[in-house]
């Protein structure tokens, strides 16, 4: 799988409060209940701490969950 | 309009083998087959509904004389070898009238095509033809979990994999009529679960058309209704 779906920030510039540097956009594997998925999300370039869009969150990370976990 | 099947974001999310479970279902099946004795080298292995051919190059890795049916074949989205890949071999064909010689398969796979067929019997009985006595038939499709209960998108078979999906034990009747005996059966409804998620997470969102497969479609409510099973059966040894 080389492509994902892209999310950016919700809105406005963000930079990494711990490093105080610009996150950039790459691509994630984000791994859930043994299956993995790839997507584009504003990862600071410094310390890799990543930043999971609300809207993302709320969207499709929540429809996968409740998909995978079978309830 | 294209079969969900053939679109892009369909493809991302499954690969090139165009189902739940995708070619580790196949390569686990083919498995079981190689340590019943049943895929012994030059084994004449046929793939009804063969799609993109995953399944064909499995069979021709594992040393078998692979042959494709499919009423697409030919077209441009169907098997198209990759790069340095040598030509699969293709018939565009009917499932229920191909043009087999019969009693010389050792081989017949049918995965998740019976489903879209209006009637998958005679076709069922098609792959029984053309099996030699002792032949293995591999089976794989949709299942509806709960029997009785209003399916969220169940039709008429022949209009959507979804419509034409029927209870294990249905499958498993419509085995023996066609004159398959030993069947085994195992769930594999957890990849159909892990495809309806993967076809969310990389957009899919168009439900396919009537005639077309839609099984990546799944939303949350009705993958709950819809299995996916795996069946093994033999023809009868004389």
């Amino acid at each position: 799988m080389s492509m994902g779906p892209n999310y950016g920030p919700d809105g406005g510039q963000w930079v990494c409060g711990r490093c105080r540097v610009p996150l950039e956009q790459v691509k994630v594997p984000v791994f859930y209940l043994n299956s993995a998925f790839d997507v584009f999300l504003p990862r600071c370039p410094k310390c890799g701490l990543t930043q999971v869009p609300k809207s993302l969150a709320e969207g499709k990370m929540l429809e996968v969950e409740a998909l995978l976990e079978d309830k | 309009m294209t079969a969900l099947w053939e679109q892009p974001d369909f493809r991302r999310a499954a690969g090139d083998a165009w189902r739940p479970g995708g070619v580790a279902l196949t390569r686990r099946a083919l498995a079981w087959c190689r340590g019943e004795g049943l895929l012994p080298p030059g084994a004449l292995a046929l793939d009804f509904g063969c799609g993109a051919g995953a399944s064909l190059r499995l069979l021709e890795e594992a040393g078998c004389r692979a042959l494709g049916l499919d009423a697409n074949a030919g077209r441009e989205q169907t098997a198209v070898p990759g790069p340095g890949a040598a030509p699969l071999s293709l018939v565009r064909a009917s499932l229920v009238c191909p043009p087999l010689t019969a009693a010389r398969a050792d081989v017949v796979l049918c995965e998740c095509v019976l489903s879209l067929l209006a009637d998958p019997l005679a076709a069922l009985r098609a792959a029984h033809r053309a099996l030699r006595p002792g032949g293995a038939l591999i089976v794989s499709d949709l299942m509806l979990r709960r029997k009785g209960e209003p399916q969220p998108d169940a039709g008429a078979s022949g209009t959507s994999c979804l419509a034409g999906a029927r209870p294990a034990d249905e499958w498993r009747g419509l085995m023996e009529q066609a004159g398959f005996c030993r069947i085994f059966f195992e769930d594999n409804s957890r990849a159909l679960v892990e495809l309806a998620a993967r076809m969310v997470w990389y957009g899919e969102e168009q439900p396919g058309p009537g005639g077309s497969c839609r099984c990546g479609g799944l939303s949350r409510l009705t993958a709950r209704a819809y299995g996916y099973g795996l069946w093994i059966a033999r023809k009868e040894s004389l």
